[in-house]
C-alpha cells in the first residue's frame, strides 16, 4: 500500500468520508471533523506510519493537504 | 459562584467569569457559530454584567472561561445546579484548536469530580448538535432514555448524557495520553543546545 493510500485511508476511517471529499478538506468543516474526529484522525494516521505525532504538529494539521505537508516535513513520509 | 482559584492545564487555564468578561461571554453567545446549539442571549451589555455579578454569589453555579497560554479568552464552560451528587454541564462555547477543547472539557470533568466530588454531570444537548454529543461521549457519557418527558430548550428538543465519575476515571488514562504526549521535536532540538 503506498503512502497516499495510507493516508487516504486514515481519513476515510476516522472521518467516515469518501475519497472524493479529501480534497480541500479541513478542520471543522464537515461534522465529523471536530476536536473528536481529530483526534481519531491522528490516532489512525500514527497507527498507519508507526510514529507518533509531536503536540504542535497535532495543532496544526488543519487540513488535508497541511498534513501531507507536516508528514513529509517532520516524519519523512513521502507521497 | 465564584471559584478562587485557577484550573490549570498544559493548553488552557479555567478560571471563574468576572464582569469584566461581559462583552466577551456576550458576544461568544451571539456568535452563529455557538447559537445553533446553544440559546442566544440577549441581554445587553449592562444586563451580562448584572448576571455575571448574580452568577459570581449564586451558590452551585460554576461559570469558567477558558483562556489559552497566550492569556487570549477563547470560549466558555459551566457546571450549575450543583447538588450533593451530580450537577448539570454547559454553556460549552470554544475556538479553540482541538487540544484547547479537550482539555477545557477535561478540566471541566476533573473539577466536577474530583474538587466537587460530584458523581454525575448531566448534559441536556440539542440534538443536532452532534459536535457536543461525540464530545460527552468521548469522556465516557452514555445516553439517557427519557421517555415521553422530552426537554426542550429554546424551542429544540434535546437529548440527555450521563458522564459519571466512574467512566470518566476510566477513560482519563486515555485522554491523559492524547493530551499530554511530550514535546518530541522541541524536546530533540533544546538536546542539541
Amino acid at each position: 500500500m503506498s503512502n497516499l493510500e495510507k493516508y487516504d485511508g486514515a481519513f476515510i476511517e476516522a472521518l467516515e468520508v469518501e475519497k472524493e471529499q479529501l480534497e480541500g478538506l479541513e478542520y471543522q468543516q464537515i461534522p465529523s471533523w471536530d476536536s473528536v474526529g481529530h483526534m481519531e484522525l491522528v490516532a489512525a494516521i500514527e497507527d498507519a506510519f508507526d510514529i507518533m505525532m509531536d503536540t504542535d504538529d497535532i495543532i496544526d494539521f488543519s487540513s488535508y493537504e497541511k498534513g501531507k505537508e507536516i508528514l513529509a516535513q517532520n516524519y519523512n513520509i513521502e507521497f | 459562584m465564584f471559584y478562587d482559584g485557577l484550573l490549570k492545564g498544559r493548553y488552557v487555564d479555567l478560571r471563574s467569569v468576572e464582569e469584566g468578561d461581559a462583552e466577551f461571554t456576550l458576544e461568544i453567545r451571539q456568535d452563529p457559530e455557538f447559537t445553533r446549539f446553544l440559546p442566544r442571549i440577549e441581554n445587553t451589555l449592562e444586563q451580562q454584567k448584572n448576571w455575571i455579578q448574580h452568577q459570581r454569589n449564586k451558590e452551585g453555579d460554576y461559570f469558567f472561561v477558558v483562556q489559552n497560554k497566550a492569556g487570549e479568552r477563547i470560549g466558555t464552560i459551566g457546571l450549575f445546579d450543583v447538588t450533593d451528587t451530580q450537577c448539570e454541564g454547559g454553556r460549552l462555547a470554544i475556538r479553540g484548536n482541538p487540544l484547547e477543547s479537550i482539555e477545557a472539557q477535561f478540566l471541566s470533568f476533573q473539577f466536577a469530580f474530583e474538587k466537587l466530588h460530584l458523581q454525575e454531570v448531566i448534559n441536556y444537548i440539542y440534538m443536532e448538535n452532534e459536535r457536543a454529543l461525540r464530545f460527552s461521549m468521548l469522556f465516557g457519557g452514555v445516553f439517557v432514555d427519557m421517555g415521553t418527558e422530552a426537554v426542550v430548550k429554546d424551542g429544540h428538543i434535546c437529548r440527555k448524557t450521563v458522564n459519571t465519575k466512574q467512566a470518566f476515571e476510566g477513560i482519563s488514562h486515555k485522554i491523559s495520553k492524547m493530551l499530554y504526549r511530550q514535546h518530541q521535536r522541541k524536546e530533540k532540538q533544546d538536546g542539541n543546545k
